[in-house]
């Protein structure tokens, strides 16, 4: 037995005091609201503080941004200039070259950076005798960027030239090009080990007309990338408000009256959910003309049964919850009962839902563009750009890169955002 | 069990039905009536009307349609014209199906393999990775993707062919593309519901009876996480078959996507609406396949023919 | 004296949280005889699960952290076996049943075999064997048509039978301790008597020593020869169960007694009491008695220094300052 021998003890430390029930039953935590506790968690939360940021700047930039570059460069939209077209956000004037004879030496595989500006041979060798012959700033190419002049760099091998002599005679080639005209800038011609690289030099400035560079057309893609977000957070916000709005009606009538009603209107929801809605969206679009309006309208008529099955089971779960039969049979009226539990509670399921709506309908235009449902020309949305710079997507990866950035940020930062809002809405979810 | 199976299959017939009339209704409500386009040959256009009848009344019209579909017959192309869809589809489909059950297979393994994995790993270094890789797939949409993934592998790097030959190599980088938003998503539903077992009593349970962790994962884990992930698996081949029409179109596979593509822009209404209608159909068909399986791997579904979480 | 075949002494568990470090258990000193019942007796909170668990070393490690002490079984420590050493003693040696018979199941398993599951790893025994083994099992705890549920799942069984699968499995390897974690909190008042019935049955049949785990008086009563009484994470008392019932030494048990329902006593207020305030917080638990804030009798040493565990008289123990010669003498005892 693990007891202990008395030992003597101050004798006033036995005078009585009894209990302490404030110290037993003192409350560790402040009492705070619903929304109040919630707030509280969802600014502990970092990672959706951090996109909140993010979709206000991207907000913000789709308002301010098509008015700034108007004020600045005045750019529009739909500005066309074909003499300004595929620029890029920093420029260079470096030609581009194409290697057009080669009788000399063979390789194994060949590559080239974006704008042709550099040619790589892998695995070169000594072939034969002959010709080798390039064409610097080809004008053919989509590649151009500077002035527009085409020069011929063109030598004849013999058998007993070797590497060195065949780069010098290139060397001595292209030098006597730049003697007669400077602007040509000359031509770099190098072997390192296997590999042989011509590549041709350059300034490189960065764009201050066109900030994000120009698309075919020569339109400015900063102004274009902030309208298109006009459009694409327009579609995206006002979609997922109708529907919101709809889904919230009818759920709420599904899970208020309950019965037969709840039966038939849950029925019709289950099975317009079986329907791929991506589907029924091509099949609406395709009858009705592509547009702002009708996209609205058809991805809110596709889409509206989600919220309308949360909101039916939040109302539900809350009709024969304990706590509302409770204030029912404390002499609750109706209304009471709406603004105080049943609203307060369903919010939160439906603000999480609407920002996890937001950026499925982004996507969802973004691939009706891609499909040439959209949007139609001369207006620009996130997914008109991201299908524009597809197409080019070789020579002029910014064109993609650059909507394709955004929109993926946006997605992002809506998902995050939507599972912060989740933790800290519903807390029964959380783990 | 045969009970659950019958209603399943009434669904999925109710369902079907209500895809084919409302399709109907579209086609009678098209703004400007197709079938009447002046330009349309004389003899295409008796076709036409043989074809669906719009010589008679709407109603007469609207069971010879159902007739028709009853049977396969999908319609006939307006811009090809002696094409009918169902030939269309017969020989463009196999190709979207090879990538299809491809991409399905790569979500599966690799999103089921990392949401486990994760989720054993809990707040280590894997979790956070299939995390990330989960945000990338869910937020970075194929469109965006595909062209990045063709330009780095295919031109930059040269190591994966770029267009669908036929060789298996070939299907990688269009698959990857068409199943990496499915990857995320099942990887981040399977991390869920495994850390969610992994908290259950009868895995304490498990540990009691002196269980081998590996064993524990095997048999008990895992069995019961994936029941949620099957329920998915429907919806989810949908979302890769609607997926499946801009990976085609970037990959140029001549696939029933892109052929769908191309008739959308074409204004080829029969065809549209007869695609649509299979599409539909075998979205349908699968969910009700993934119905039907989940109510042999449900104890409780198999026993009763109730679902029950 | 029966033979001794478990001892722990000086027991901390503490829990890292982002909180902090949660002191749950400190200081837990018993020991079990073979063939005995010891009831672990205590509110929600004060630490009585986790020292179950400890046993079998069940607690999550982490967050949980055996921070000191020692568990005697077989005259080896289980607080530093390894993971595959642990495993071998799980369900063979020492096994358990849970609070809630309907989550403690594998939903997707057959009752049979997640019985023979542990009799194949532990006894090597082949499938139909082990089946064998397991149905005379579930006859053993009187489930009816034994042979046809071993193959059904879990959610064809009522809580009560889950209850009794719980049993067979954990026995099924005829294991020296059997730890019940709250068996019947789950359960039907009449199926409650049940199960208590049938375990005290077993334990006669395969002499297994049992540790009950449980808040409730009541249960213990029938069934346990030994208590130890647990608050804040520390035992307060222990002894014979006549020892608790008729001569307790410790505030906190009279307050646990008072609110046991009993048609043999009279009370003077005709209801009955709770124990006012709450248990204190383990993320900062006080330097004295835990119950000091609560107890009516409290002195001023109860706050300041922790009361050593008095011995009373064999094995009656009480760890509360009214028992040390100096204290006042009108505090009375009371049943």
């Amino acid at each position: 037995m693990d007891t202990v021998k008395y030992r003597e003890i101050n004798e006033e430390l036995f005078a009585h005091v009894g209990k302490n029930l404030e110290a037993a039953e003192a409350i560790k935590r402040p009492s705070l609201t619903y929304f109040q506790d919630a707030s509280r968690r969802l600014k502990k939360n970092k990672v959706a503080i951090f996109s909140l940021v993010i979709l206000s700047i991207l907000i913000i930039m789709s308002i301010i941004g098509p008015i700034l570059s108007a004020s600045i460069n005045g750019h529009t939209y739909r500005r066309q200039d074909l003499s300004q077209q595929n620029q890029t956000p920093i420029m260079s004037n470096a030609r581009s070259i194409m290697m057009t004879a080669n009788d000399v030496f063979s390789y194994k595989k060949y590559r080239y950076n974006f704008r042709k500006t550099k040619l790589i041979f892998t695995n070169v060798q000594l072939k034969s005798a002959g010709k080798i012959a390039l064409k610097v700033g080809n004008q053919t190419d989509e590649a151009w960027q500077g002035d527009r002049k085409e020069y011929h760099i063109a030598i004849e091998v013999v058998k007993s030239d070797t590497w060195s002599s065949i780069l010098q005679k290139l060397n001595n080639e292209s030098d006597a090009i730049l003697k007669e005209d400077p602007s040509f800038r000359g031509v770099n011609f190098e072997i390192k080990g296997s590999k042989l690289v011509v590549s041709t030099p350059g300034e490189r400035w960065i764009n201050k007309t066109y900030w994000f560079g120009t698309d075919e057309f020569g339109r400015d893609l900063f102004t274009r990338l902030w309208e298109g977000g006009r459009v694409s957070f327009a579609i995206a916000f006002l979609s997922v408000f109708i529907t919101s709005i709809f889904g919230i009606i009818y759920g709420g009538i599904s899970g208020y009256f309950g019965g037969r009603l709840d039966d038939l209107l849950m029925r019709f929801v289950e099975v317009l959910m079986t329907v791929p809605d991506m589907l029924y969206i091509i099949l609406l679009l395709t009858v009705m003309k592509p547009g702002f309006l009708p996209i609205i309208i058809v991805l809110t008529v596709t889409s509206w049964m989600g919220t309308a099955r949360i909101v039916r089971g939040e109302v539900m779960r809350l009709k024969h919850s304990e706590y509302v039969l409770a204030s029912k049979g404390l002499g609750a009226d109706s209304k009471r009962i709406i603004f105080k539990h049943l609203i307060p509670n369903t919010m939160g399921p439906i603000i999480v839902n609407m920002t996890m709506m937001i950026p499925r309908m982004i996507f969802a235009e973004a691939f009706l563009s891609f499909i040439g449902l959209g949007i139609p020309v001369p207006y620009a949305s996130w997914g008109v750009l991201a299908n524009q710079g597809a197409q080019i997507f070789r020579q002029f990866p910014h064109q993609l890169l650059i909507p394709g950035i955004t929109i993926s940020l946006t997605m992002l930062a809506f998902n995050l955002l939507g599972d912060g809002l989740r933790d800290a809405l519903d807390p029964r979810l959380r783990k | 069990m045969l009970r659950y199976i019958l209603k399943r299959c009434l669904y999925a017939l109710i369902t079907l039905w209500v895809i084919a009339t409302i399709t109907f209704g579209l086609m009678k409500i098209l703004p400007g009536d197709p079938f009447n386009d002046p330009k349309l040959k004389p003899d295409v256009k008796a076709t036409l009307i043989k074809q669906y009848g719009l010589d008679k009344s709407i109603p007469e019209q609207y069971a010879l349609y159902m007739k028709n579909l009853m049977r396969g017959d999908l319609g006939t192309s307006l811009k090809f014209p002696g094409r009918s869809v169902t030939k269309m589809i017969q020989e463009s489909f196999p190709k979207s199906f090879a990538l299809g059950w491809r991409a399905m297979v790569i979500a599966v393994a690799f999103g089921l393999t990392f949401g486990i994995i994760a989720a054993l790993n809990h707040q280590k270094v894997f979790d956070y990775f299939t995390i990330f890789i989960a945000i990338i797939g869910i937020s970075v949409p194929s469109i965006v993707m595909g062209p990045i993934l063709v330009y780095t592998f295919g031109v930059n790097l040269g190591w994966l062919p770029v267009t669908v030959d036929g060789t298996q190599i070939s299907y990688l980088l269009p698959s990857l593309t068409l199943a990496l938003g499915s990857v995320a998503f099942i990887s981040r539903l399977m991390r869920t519901t495994t850390l969610e077992v992994l908290n259950q009593d009868y895995i304490v349970t498990a540990k009691s009876k002196g269980i081998t962790k590996r064993k524990i994962v095997w048999s008990h884990v895992i069995r019961n996480a994936i029941m949620p992930v099957v329920t998915v698996l429907g919806p989810l081949f949908a979302a890769l078959i609607t997926g499946s029409i801009v990976i085609e179109k970037i990959f140029a596979v001549a696939g029933l996507g892109e052929y769908f593509v191309s008739t959308i822009f074409l204004k080829d209404y029969p065809m549209i609406m007869g695609i649509t209608i299979f599409y539909a159909a075998l979205i349908i068909a699968s969910i009700l396949m993934i119905d039907i399986i989940y109510g042999f791997i449900d104890p409780k579904l198999r026993v009763t023919g109730r679902r029950g979480r | 004296m029966r033979e001794r075949i478990l001892a722990v002494n000086k027991l901390q568990v503490s829990f890292n949280t982002y909180a902090g470090e949660v002191q749950a258990v400190r200081d837990v000193t018993f020991d079990l005889y073979k063939g005995e019942t010891l009831a672990i007796v205590g509110e929600s909170g004060c630490g009585k699960s986790v020292t179950a668990k400890s046993l079998m070393r069940l607690n999550p490690e982490p967050p949980a952290v055996i921070k000191g002490g020692e568990i005697i079984f077989e005259n080896r420590d289980i607080t530093n076996l390894k993971e595959k050493e642990m495993q071998r003693i799980r369900g063979s040696q020492i096994s358990m049943i849970f609070q809630d018979p309907m989550t403690s199941l594998n939903p997707t398993m057959t009752v049979g075999r997640q019985i023979t599951e542990g009799l194949k790893k532990h006894q090597k025994l082949t499938e139909v064997e082990a089946q064998k083994v397991a149905i005379q099992m579930l006859k053993l705890v009187q489930i009816p048509n034994a042979e046809s549920r071993f193959k059904e799942y879990p959610h064809q069984f009522s809580g009560g039978m889950r209850q009794r699968v719980m049993i067979a499995m954990a026995l099924v390897c005829n294991p020296k301790i059997l730890i019940a974690d709250e068996p019947t909190t789950a359960l039907d008042v009449t199926i409650q008597a049940q199960i208590l019935e049938l375990m005290k049955e077993l334990q006669n049949k395969i002499d297994t020593s049992i540790i009950l785990i449980t808040h409730d008086l009541g249960v213990v009563a029938h069934i346990a020869e030994r208590i130890v009484v647990m608050y804040g994470g520390k035992v307060v008392e222990k002894g014979r169960s006549e020892d608790i019932f008729y001569r307790s030494k410790h505030p906190y048990t009279w307050g646990l007694l008072k609110s046991v329902p009993r048609l043999d006593i009279k009370r003077n207020a005709g209801r009955l009491s709770s124990i006012e305030g709450t248990p204190p917080d383990l993320l900062a638990p006080p330097p004295g008695c835990p119950f000091a804030d609560r107890c009516q009798y409290a002195m001023k040493i109860c706050r300041i220094e922790m009361p050593p565990m008095f011995e009373i008289y064999q094995l009656h123990g009480a760890a509360c300052w009214i028992n040390h010669p100096q204290a006042p003498t009108k505090v009375k005892e009371e049943v």
